[in-house]
């Protein structure tokens, strides 16, 4: 649940450029957006659309090129300087792989305990007191804790590396496709906790994730990338049932549905993403788009901002043909 | 009926090992009639991609296979290696998940297709690159003539399965198998080469098995389905019954666990514990400790594959529709 009051992290204008020998390749260009206690943030698109630089940017683990970042309500500061000296220990990630993020040599308590020895100064009976702690909060035990990772299995090795994560007690945790690498049944235990630990502890996440199901299911609000920009925001219901950008759409059709009465029925997007290099003039979804006008591949559309936390950047958008009081409020 | 293009029984494979054998697969019975396209679907491990390599003969070296594949009237477990290589791209050609390690980076697109179509077909150089860029355009490739000269790394991942598609096509194979063809790609690239590969088994009667842990994919493509756990086919059947009236406690879990867009739930169905691993394969059912429909009979005598509706065949004691079991379910 959304917690009132100022956001946790407020994020205006995060740019990421990095110079290249054939040119300057935005891979986050201007991206704004605010998460909220208790809340969480799904960023979704396609592979290359700077999903993970922002996440990077924000964890400290590269600088933006530029934007501005305030917590909780404070001053604006430019963000690398301000992930430097006040995220520290407020935000942790949870990747992808656990088998490549967590060292194959420590033991599962050794790797839990690394954080609150570094950082917490916790010794002896309080370290393992804590650990076990940890360990019990992500749903495993005692009897784990002289495992080696190869011994665990995958669902496994994504706990323990929550349980790292949650070490420092933090208040944000950027789940960079925490997911993807599991198997469907352990995917749904993984969100399940996920959104578990989120209640008993007021976490708030930035879910990172090209999968629009588990999106669904556990955000409160999406941001749709395309080409390092934001091109669709808003309430997850209100984005996934009535999408207003072509191309959330579009990859709302991509997916293949479980109901085969429906199938053969995805409108196919064309093309691939262009190159961040090549950027297209205008519209940067204007050649795969079917709602192409000529405004589109000549000047790019500006954020249009439409009530209820909803916006998007389109010249063509999707018009709703639902009557417009049935718009439901969820939250 | 038409006779099978790829008919398995009995097929066992297992690796030595020190402490324990691994039994990577159990008693795996399938069968792919001319024109059918078939999902096979699993959890990792659950023997997938094994079965798809024991049609080949590619099981790594250490791997004992025994029972009967045979591929378009030829057996494939004991046959010469020689004998293999005409059969692999000839008879069955398959498609990997991940395309940019499929390729040789040395080498254009062109060559790699010329050296292949002229392995398996009696053509001549400048035959075979025409029918290259033929094999290119059915695969939808944009500028073939380009694509043609290109080099892998100059292309995208979904270009490139597209070239292994048309590769895989060139010599003109009874039988596709793709083995997670979709997973490295993008959704939006996925739903292309899905639709692709519909179409081609749509126009040209292709055969397609068609490997995936997507049950979506399965829906939206596959007219058949074989759903494996712990090395064993667990139920088989056409689409339709399969994924609207699973019968296999295994099977209507699984489906129950993908979050779905716009399904608004707070809650997923999970399936408690793991999938047991090759080497400490229980007595009995191997679902049994994840299944809460267990009775005595699961853990004592592993169910075997068996027709329980027309189409459908299902390896478990308890099976039916989860309506019907709602009592048991509670």
């Amino acid at each position: 649940m959304t917690v009132p009051g100022p956001p946790l992290l407020k994020v205006c204008n995060l740019t990421k450029h990095y110079p290249t020998r054939r040119g300057l390749v935005r891979a986050v260009d201007g991206l704004s957006f605010e998460i909220r206690r208790g809340e969480t943030l799904a960023i979704v698109g396609e592979s290359g659309c700077g999903k993970s630089t922002m996440a990077m940017t924000l964890l400290g683990l590269t600088n933006a090129t530029s934007g501005s970042l305030s917590i909780e309500g404070s001053v604006p500061q430019p963000i690398s300087s301000a992930v430097r000296t006040q995220m520290h220990g407020n935000i942790a990630a949870v990747f992808q792989n656990p088998q490549s993020s967590l060292n194959p040599k420590m033991r599962v308590e050794a790797l839990v305990a690394e954080p609150l020895k570094t950082a917490l100064g916790l010794r002896s009976i309080e370290l393992r007191n804590r650990t076990i702690e940890l360990l019990a909060d992500v749903g495993m035990g005692e009897q784990h804790l002289r495992a080696f990772p190869h011994k665990l299995s995958g669902g496994q090795l994504q706990r323990v590396a929550i349980a790292r994560a949650l070490a420092l007690k933090p208040q944000l945790l950027v789940l960079d496709e925490p997911t993807s690498a599991l198997d469907v049944s352990i995917q749904a235990q993984t969100l399940m906790l996920l959104k578990r630990l989120q209640s008993d502890f007021g976490l708030s996440y930035l879910f990172i994730s090209h999968d629009l199901g588990a999106v669904d299911f556990i955000a409160d609000r999406v941001i749709v990338m395309y080409l390092g920009k934001q091109v669709e925001s808003g309430n997850v219901a209100d984005v996934f049932s009535k999408p207003k950008h072509p191309y959330t759409q579009a990859l709302i059709d991509a997916i293949p549905t479980i109901n085969p009465e429906k199938r053969g029925h995805f409108a196919l997007l064309t093309g691939e993403i262009p190159s961040p290099l090549n950027r297209p003039v205008g519209c940067s979804f204007s050649p795969r788009c079917r709602h192409r006008t000529d405004v589109c591949c000549s000047t790019e559309p500006g954020v249009t901002i439409s009530g209820d936390d909803r916006s998007f950047a389109c010249f063509n958008p999707i018009q709703d043909t639902f009557v417009k009081s049935s718009n439901h409020e969820t939250i | 009926m038409s006779s099978p293009i790829l008919k398995i029984s009995k097929l066992n494979v297992m690796f030595p090992g020190l402490m324990r054998d691994a039994h990577v697969l159990r008693d795996v019975h399938l069968t792919v009639k001319q024109g059918d396209v078939v999902g096979l679907v699993g959890e990792s491990g659950s023997g997938k991609s094994m079965t798809a390599s024991a049609c080949l003969g590619l099981i790594p070296n250490r791997g004992r296979a025994t029972g009967s594949i045979v591929l378009d009237g030829q057996e494939i477990i004991g046959r010469p290696e020689a004998e293999l290589a005409n059969i692999r791209g000839g008879i069955a050609a398959m498609v990997f998940q991940n395309p940019m390690r499929s390729l040789n980076p040395f080498y254009s697109i062109g060559q790699q297709m010329v050296e292949i179509i002229r392995r398996h077909r009696k053509l001549g150089a400048r035959d075979a690159r025409v029918a290259a860029i033929d094999e290119l355009q059915t695969v939808q490739m944009p500028d073939p003539e380009i694509a043609f000269s290109k080099y892998p790394h100059q292309m995208s991942g979904g270009q490139i399965q597209r070239v292994m598609i048309a590769i895989a096509l060139a010599c003109r194979p009874r039988l596709l198998i793709a083995d997670e063809p979709t997973t490295a790609l993008d959704v939006t690239v996925q739903a292309q080469i899905i639709s692709l590969v519909r179409g081609l088994a749509d126009r040209t009667g292709l055969t397609v098995l068609f490997i995936t842990h997507d049950l979506g994919v399965v829906s939206t493509l596959c007219n058949r389905v074989a759903v494996m756990y712990a090395g064993r086919i667990v139920e088989t059947g056409d689409v339709g019954s399969v994924i609207n009236s699973p019968a296999h406690p295994y099977t209507q879990r699984l489906l129950k666990t993908v979050p779905i867009v716009g399904a608004s739930s707070s809650n997923l169905e999970t399936i408690p514990g793991q999938v047991p691993g090759p080497t400490a394969i229980p007595l009995g059912c191997a679902f049994r400790s994840r299944c809460n429909r267990a009775t005595e009979i699961c853990s004592t005598v592993d169910p075997q594959l068996k027709s329980v509706a027309n189409d459908l065949m299902v390896a478990c004691h308890n099976h039916g529709s989860a309506k019907s079991m709602g009592k048991q379910i509670a």
